[in-house]
């Protein structure tokens, strides 16, 4: 019954953009020639996460999502505490995405890039050319038996495994997928915050407000 | 006849006492929901008076006469827009839900727990980027076969109440479908549906569709199609310029569809009449409302409509149910 919706912006190679809502009951991460199935609770596109003191590792992925309209392309990033397995792991997707199908003639030229730091001064950690990763087609194929489709509700993280990093203090995070070709970037940023950190020096109660005090008209 | 009729609109669920002369909604600290949730579908059932359920994009929730508050009804749709909500004209308790993007969730215990149907609509489509459930029919022979109208997806029918799914799109000059109207007499069966391309009829049970031109209708949008709540071949439909264009009309036909005239709505109509409501306690009380706000009566089975001076924003159904 769980499942999470997806609610992404998909720009075309003309920079149309399309908005479906899709709900996707169906999460894997294939990681280390393994693909694991992974609960959709663990799924999501906030650009903020709260993590605990532990080190964690971070690892850049593309995704795809199956979609009506042909395959969505995107990014998102598996974060997991250096101590548990991949199956606690949290699924970061971007909300932007393009069609695979407006990759296939260049995928080649197509690369994952991560880096760190601010937006306005980020270190690159590495990059690595999609196709050096498991190719999608190959993804694809090995779910859903094609390879330019997935069945219906079903999201696949597909890792760049030699640019995981472990991180030891609250980053931002970024990872971009750079089209050459078309010559545009979609990139997914998130902030960790530790759940330590508290926005309140010194947190206050929850204040009560009471509103109108005489006789509320206009309601029954 | 006392009566309440109910208007969903983007604030919220409003109601009037008076036969539509004023509405009221309750208020927030103790009425059980926002009073800006956006409602997108209501019902009621005769075996349950004086209760409501709401569809929102907050959840959905029942309001009852004694309680006079809405109850939230945990279910898996909280972030999903409930737009169609029908009760088994047998069994209150069997409750379907359509939403947006368009999936079915049926509950047979009263809405204490719920299964997502593996209705196979369209994920995504060009025009309206998210298909969804346009309307929800028990059909009026057979309890156990239930049909849905998806916008944009054409003509969905279920014969195992709901467990599994065909598409009945044979002839349909487009499937941005929106209603059904079933029409059971001595002649056999006529299925109306009305869609973004005109009127269509189906003459075997909704395998095949002909498309019915209807030269009355100034525009081929036809949003609603309603049949007055007794069998007396009167049958509602509603025309307009576009969705939410800048005027509508309202057809009436005496015959189960085969003519139709205007109906006096008094005018100007500020866009498409989206929802027509009735109920067999009374098949003469009727109510039309458009996408935006305005609300007409009818106290003669639709033959003379009254304007009422409330209007509101956006209203997307409305109904009423003895009081």
């Amino acid at each position: 019954m769980s499942f999470y919706l997806y609610r992404p912006h998909i720009a075309g190679p003309s920079n149309n953009i399309t908005t479906p809502d899709i709900i996707i009951d169906r999460v894997a991460i294939h990681t280390g020639n393994t693909t694991h199935l992974v609960p959709t609770n663990q799924l999501s596109s906030q650009v903020e996460i709260q993590l605990t003191t532990e080190p964690f590792e971070a690892t850049p992925c593309y995704v795809l999502v199956a979609a009506g309209g042909g395959v969505l392309f995107s990014t998102g990033f598996i974060i997991h505490s250096s101590n548990n397995s991949i199956g606690s792991a949290q699924a970061l997707v971007s909300r932007s995405a393009w069609r695979f199908s407006n990759l296939l003639e260049h995928m080649s030229t197509i690369e994952l890039v991560n880096s760190t730091g601010p937006v306005a001064s980020p270190t690159v950690f590495g990059n690595q050319p999609i196709l050096e990763l498991q190719k999608p087609a190959n993804i694809m194929e090995q779910i859903s038996g094609n390879r330019e489709a997935l069945p219906r509700g079903t999201m696949v993280f597909c890792c760049a495994d030699q640019l995981r990093q472990t991180i030891t203090s609250p980053e931002s995070l970024a990872v971009c997928i750079e089209d050459s070709t078309l010559q545009r970037n979609l990139t997914h940023r998130i902030q960790t915050l530790s759940t330590e950190l508290d926005r309140w020096s010194n947190r206050p109660l929850p204040r009560y407000t009471v509103g109108p005090v005489g006789d509320v008209e206009h309601y029954i | 006849m006392r009566y309440t009729a109910y208007a969903a609109t983007m604030r919220s669920v409003w109601f009037s006492e008076d036969e539509g002369e004023s509405w009221n909604r309750l208020l927030t600290p103790t009425g059980g929901m926002y009073n800006e949730a956006r409602c997108w579908s209501i019902t009621t059932h005769p075996e349950r008076p004086g209760e409501l359920l709401v569809g929102t994009d907050q959840g959905l929730y029942r309001w009852t006469k004694e309680s006079n508050r809405f109850n939230y009804i945990p279910s898996p749709m909280d972030n999903l827009q409930i737009l169609h909500i029908e009760q088994a004209p047998d069994d209150p308790n069997f409750i379907v839900c359509g939403t947006r993007p368009a999936e079915i969730f049926i509950s047979q215990d009263n809405g204490l727990s719920w299964t997502r149907n593996n209705l196979d609509a369209s994920t995504e489509c060009w025009f309206i980027n998210t298909p969804r459930v346009t309307s929800i029919h028990f059909d009026p022979l057979d309890y156990n076969t239930i049909w849905l109208t998806i916008e944009i997806d054409g003509i969905f029918r279920s014969l195992d109440r709901g467990k599994t799914w065909e598409v009945l799109n044979e002839g349909l000059l487009d499937c941005d479908t929106h209603d059904l109207v079933f029409i059971d007499g001595n002649n056999g069966r006529t299925i109306l549906c009305s869609s973004e391309a005109g009127l269509h009829k189906s003459f075997d049970n909704g395998q095949n569709w002909d498309h019915s031109p209807i030269p009355e209708a100034p525009w081929p949008y036809f949003r609603g199609v309603k049949e007055r709540a007794d069998d007396s071949g009167v049958i509602f439909a509603s025309v307009a310029d576009r969705p939410s264009g800048e005027t509508g009309i309202l057809l009436i036909s005496h015959d189960n569809g085969e003519s139709w005239q205007k109906a006096p709505i008094p005018e100007p109509v500020n866009t498409t009449i989206w929802s027509i409501g009735t109920n067999p306690a009374d098949p003469s009380i009727i109510f039309a409302a458009t996408l935006f706000g305005q609300i007409f009566r009818s106290q003669d089975g639709g033959e003379t409509w009254k304007k009422m001076k409330r209007e509101m924003g956006e209203i997307h159904m409305i109904a009423w149910q003895p009081s």
